[in-house]
């Protein structure tokens, strides 16, 4: 899920950036040296939210550039183990679906679709159940569990495995059908 | 690493994310990610700022900050969906306590 | 910034990094005439009192 994280940290002004306003200048180089980049323990860093406090400009040795210390908030999307997401299928292939659960996407392998056997419809792009016939298509909304999880200090390299296959979870239709039939057998 | 030292981290709802990104957009262009990101929460964000905030502030009496945030990311509609949000929450939930947290997050949803 | 006070050590090392900062772009606090050397436009914003540096002792 989402965070907001409240951080200590320098920020260096350069000199050609001294007459613009402090606060802003600092909000966009901190947004520069940080948007995109994963903290293990923080997530994906997103976006500064806000500078809470910055002190006077230091100026150290063979360097000309003021250093600030700063306290600034920030927004971080850090995915956790065993959390429920939800989110939308962004591609579909033999081996799973892709969903995008925020800034990251996260994959739920076929064998995690459904309880029920899967085949992948290459002309469709989507998965079938042999028994069920559930389908899942790009655009789809999907709800999971996050079950496995390796968070790099690169994107790309980062991870994400989910499950659908426990009560509740799957694509969203799936789970009000689900819930239908539990009511009709509960009434009869 | 990011900073030199975290003071403190709190959960925020996609509501919130969705009003923060909407207005970073109007000072700057959005990011490849923060697009993601906003499009996303777009997409999944089911009630407004203020009843969010006036519900976790409500359920945060009972249960956990981070849980009451995924509550109001969720919007569980039933038990079915309550006990898949307590699965793997330590120790063990009365249905009754259940029952109170739904009524609480029925009040709020849109 | 008090002028009068500074030792010619602290002279030197204020002219050495505000020169610094002119080279890498920061806007002169005086109208730059005649020697366009950051070490001489530092010089005469020290000169005129104007350099926004002060000199700190000790740790921090």
């Amino acid at each position: 899920m989402y965070l907001v994280s409240k951080i200590e940290d320098t920020v260096r002004i350069p000199p050609h950036r001294f007459e613009e306003p402090l606060q802003e200048v600092a909000a966009e180089i901190l947004n520069k040296n940080y948007m995109g980049k994963i903290d293990k323990k923080m997530g994906l860093m997103v976006t500064v939210k806000e500078i809470e406090d910055i002190g006077v400009g230091k100026v150290i040795m063979g360097d000309g550039a003021a250093y600030h210390d700063v306290v600034f908030t920030a927004l971080f999307f850090k995915p956790e183990l065993h959390e429920i997401v939800v989110g939308e299928v962004i591609e579909v292939t033999d081996f799973g679906a892709f969903v995008r659960i925020g800034p990251m996407d996260g994959l739920v392998h076929v064998s995690q679709v459904t309880d029920d056997y899967i085949n992948y419809d290459a002309k469709r792009g989507a998965l079938l159940g042999k028994e069920s016939k559930k389908s899942l298509e790009e655009g789809n909304h999907v709800r999971g569990r996050i079950v496995a999880l390796s968070l790099k200090e690169k994107s790309a390299e980062t991870k994400i495995g989910l499950t659908m296959r426990q009560p509740g979870l799957g694509r969203l239709e799936w789970i009000k059908e689900e819930k239908e039939k539990a009511k009709k057998k509960g009434k009869s | 690493m990011i900073g030199k030292k975290v003071l403190e981290t709190d959960p925020i709802s996609f509501c919130q994310v969705k009003e923060l990104l909407e207005e970073r957009m109007k000072v700057q262009e959005l990011s490849y990610e923060q697009n993601l990101a906003l499009d996303h929460v777009t997409k999944f964000s089911k009630i407004s700022v203020e009843s969010a905030q006036k519900m976790i502030a409500e359920l945060e009496e009972t249960i956990k900050t981070n849980l009451a945030v995924k509550m109001a990311d969720i919007m569980p509609e039933d038990m079915a969906d309550m006990r898949l949000m307590f699965s793997k929450e330590r120790g063990t939930h009365k249905k009754a306590d259940l029952d109170k947290i739904l009524e609480i997050i029925d009040k709020y949803r849109e | 910034m008090t002028k009068s006070k500074l030792t010619r050590f602290e002279r030197a090392r204020i002219i050495g990094a505000r020169a610094l900062q002119l080279s890498m772009g920061a806007k002169p606090m005086v109208e730059v005439t005649g020697s366009l050397d950051p070490i001489d436009i530092a010089i005469r914003e020290l000169k005129e009192n104007v350099i926004p540096l002060e000199v700190r002792h000790g740790p921090e």
